[in-house]
């Protein structure tokens, strides 16, 4: 007996998963549009009735005017034929506009949408950052803003300065003074810093790359911006010990270090990628510790694109990104970020040059990396590297693999993810760009169908619990049509192709009767015990048969149910206690049905 | 760490928050390392005596890190 319940146990889970699945794919695709969409607005629309006599319009107009203390104008100077107003209001507004009198003289109140492009920061100063530009950084933002990531920063510190002021810390070290606290007394560390995760969309200043990420401030450099080599170890321990993803480096020397190495060498064991700077002595090989194994050492570009005078080259360098080069009396071709002051301590707006300012961008898009999934520091070098936009004949290998492209790199990372976004992009490119077919969510009342579902698996749990011996795909299949249908389909159009098999295959049995015409309204040789009845008379000699018909009794027993309680309207009855009553009353036939399927042995053939 | 005497002239880079360097008749440069206020002179021509630092690493990255030990200005 256990034996029996428990080999049941499968199929219905399987029914149970495939009515989740069904219904979670729906739900995506019905809210999906509303939350990428979702947009702001500080006024509201209201759309009368092109009929409304002029007067009735002006007296709405005081009404309102009264009650909020503000007049609605006219949208533009073309809105006076279609009497389309504007005001300023919130979601209250909104709400007690759509409840007033005034519904019924209007075609539509709704929000007066802010349509902005997708990706592009509200920071006043981003316009100068070239650099975010040249880097492909809008493309990358659509996927990841580099949430759930930190990043160590071994510098000399970093001061929150106010365009840090909505980034997310971790606690870090000041190894300089030993120390918890590490605050900036330099500038370079906030100005890397600022490169990695600058406050963004705060309507102040500049962009960060992986503005979501945590920053994590290890101080190894002094105010004269030098430091020990033992300190730099301990940082990066300390950084791997301590949850750091990513450490940035925008340091470097001219000596080789076991300790250093061992560091480096510990901190790739424990998955972290290490970004460091190539070096600015315009040499022929990348400086310590760039140079190491398993560092991706970055190399500078100048906002042309070229390696930029200053930066190494050659032997070790891994990657190109912008480093900046200013010029004699311009500082426009540098990297602007906010950091301070080092005279007065005070914030300051800098824009600085060097290969230290490169590999923070790398750093950047090492965070947006592992944020998209990525968790092997090899993987995101590797993708770091095939990304990049090669540089055709770059015999000295001044950009190593090429120039950073972080918006390539994300995609190729998120390339044979199955995720959502990836999902909505495919579906919103292949619905609305192609213009191939269009899906539309709003048509299927998705918790009813769900109630259907659940609830024809409950009925299946019940009948199972006391008449052991029911399963199988057969009865999945009858549990399946009998309830719900596969009722995405509905919502599905096909460009230039009838709608009327889409919405037959995406009917359950109770609602095919309207399903040809396309009607909500239910009809009652459907939906009714009928069809149970005629499966009852027909397939009952047949074991899969029997199944079939217990499967499309129990559906239909909660499509009806759940019609019968939602007051669905029924062809002839109405929408009221009889169509209810006519629906509950078949709704028990058909488990009668189901009853008496299931209690009936069928010898096998 | 080795002990050098060379001659150039004291320069500054612009190069992160900044440094100052030796670059010396040869072409060569030398990152200063906490250099003493009256060194830090844009042009000044000067002799040095002082000791390459492999230990430490910094943020201008410009070349080799010099300690000064003594200095004399050359004109």
């Amino acid at each position: 007996m256990v034996g029996k319940i428990l080999s049941l146990a499968k199929p219905m889970k399987r029914l149970l998963l495939l009515g989740l699945f069904l219904g979670g794919l729906l739900w995506a695709v019905a809210t999906a549009p509303q939350l990428m969409n979702r947009g702001d607005y500080t006024s509201l629309l209201l759309d009368f009735r092109d009929d409304l006599p002029a007067e009735t319009v002006t007296q709405y107009l005081e009404a309102i005017a009264q009650e909020t203390g503000q007049t609605p104008t006219l949208n533009s100077a073309f809105s006076n034929e279609q009497q389309l107003y504007v005001i300023e209001g919130d979601r209250a507004l909104l709400r007690s506009l759509k409840r007033s009198p005034l519904r019924s003289d209007v075609q539509s109140i709704e929000p007066n949408f802010l349509y902005s492009t997708q990706a592009i920061p509200n920071d006043p100063d981003y316009s100068k950052q070239w650099n975010l530009r040249s880097i492909n950084m809008e493309r990358a933002w659509d996927d990841t803003q580099g949430e759930g990531i930190t990043v160590a920063v071994i510098d000399t510190g970093i001061t929150p300065v106010p365009d840090l002021k909505d980034t997310a810390f971790v606690a870090g070290y000041d190894f300089v003074n030993n120390q918890v606290e590490a605050l900036d007394d330099n500038g370079h560390g906030t100005h890397v810093a600022g490169t990695i995760a600058q406050s963004t969309n705060n309507g102040y200043g500049v962009a960060g790359i992986a503005y979501k990420a945590k920053l994590m401030p290890l101080k190894v450099l002094s105010a004269e911006g030098s430091g020990t080599v033992s300190d730099i170890a301990e940082a990066i321990r300390f950084a791997a010990d301590h949850g750091a993803d990513v450490i940035n480096m925008s340091m470097g020397g001219f000596g080789d270090s076991q300790v250093l190495q061992d560091a480096i060498a510990y901190a790739h064991r424990r998955k972290v990628v290490i970004v460091a700077a190539a070096g600015n002595a315009n040499a022929n090989a990348a400086a310590f510790p760039a140079r190491y194994a398993n560092v991706i050492a970055v190399s500078a570009l100048d906002a042309t694109g070229v390696k930029a005078p200053y930066s190494n080259f050659g032997a070790g360098v891994d990657l190109s990104a912008p480093g900046g080069s200013l010029g004699a009396d311009s500082d426009a071709g540098g990297i602007l970020q906010e950091t301070l002051d080092p005279a007065t301590g005070n914030p300051a707006w800098r824009s600085l040059q060097g290969t230290s300012m490169a590999a923070p961008h790398v750093a950047g898009v090492a965070a947006l990396l592992k944020s998209v999934g990525i968790e092997d520091p090899e993987d995101i070098a590797t993708l770091l590297k095939t990304s990049a936009r090669t540089v055709e004949n770059d015999t000295l290998n001044h950009y190593g693999a090429g120039h950073l492209d972080a918006g390539a790199a994300v995609t190729l990372a998120l390339q044979g993810q199955l995720n959502f976004r990836d999902f909505f992009r495919w579906f919103k490119n292949q619905g609305y760009l192609n213009l191939r077919f269009w899906f539309d969510g709003g048509i299927i009342a998705f918790w009813p169908k769900v109630a259907m579902v659940l609830g024809s698996y409950l009925l299946a749990w019940v009948l199972r619990n006391y008449l052991p011996g029911l399963g199988g795909w057969a009865l999945s299949s009858g549990l399946v049509v009998g309830s719900s249908g596969l009722f995405f389909l509905r919502g599905l159009y096909i460009y230039d192709l009838p709608q009327w098999p889409l919405r037959v295959m995406g009917s359950s049995l109770t609602e095919l009767g309207g399903a040809i015409q396309g009607s909500a309204v239910l009809n009652p040789l459907f939906a009714s015990v009928l069809i149970p009845l005629g499966c009852l008379a027909i397939l009952l000699g047949h074991p899969g048969g029997r199944l079939l018909t217990i499967g499309t009794s129990l559906g239909m027993t909660a499509a009806l149910t759940v019609s019968a309680v939602l007051s669905y309207p029924v062809l002839g009855l109405g929408s009221g206690a009889i169509a209810q009553g006519f629906l509950l009353v078949n709704a028990l036939l058909c488990f009668g049905i189901a009853n008496l399927a299931a209690k009936t042995e069928v010898s096998p053939r | 760490m080795s002990n050098v005497q060379l001659t150039g002239t004291i320069q500054r880079v612009t190069l992160g928050m900044g440094a100052w360097t030796l670059v010396t008749d040869q072409g060569d440069t030398y990152e200063l390392h906490r250099p003493p206020a009256d060194l830090c002179t844009a042009g000044l021509a000067v002799r040095v005596q002082g000791q390459i630092r492999s230990d430490i690493a910094t943020l201008a990255m410009v070349g080799p890190v010099l300690e000064i030990k003594t200095f004399s200005v050359t004109q």
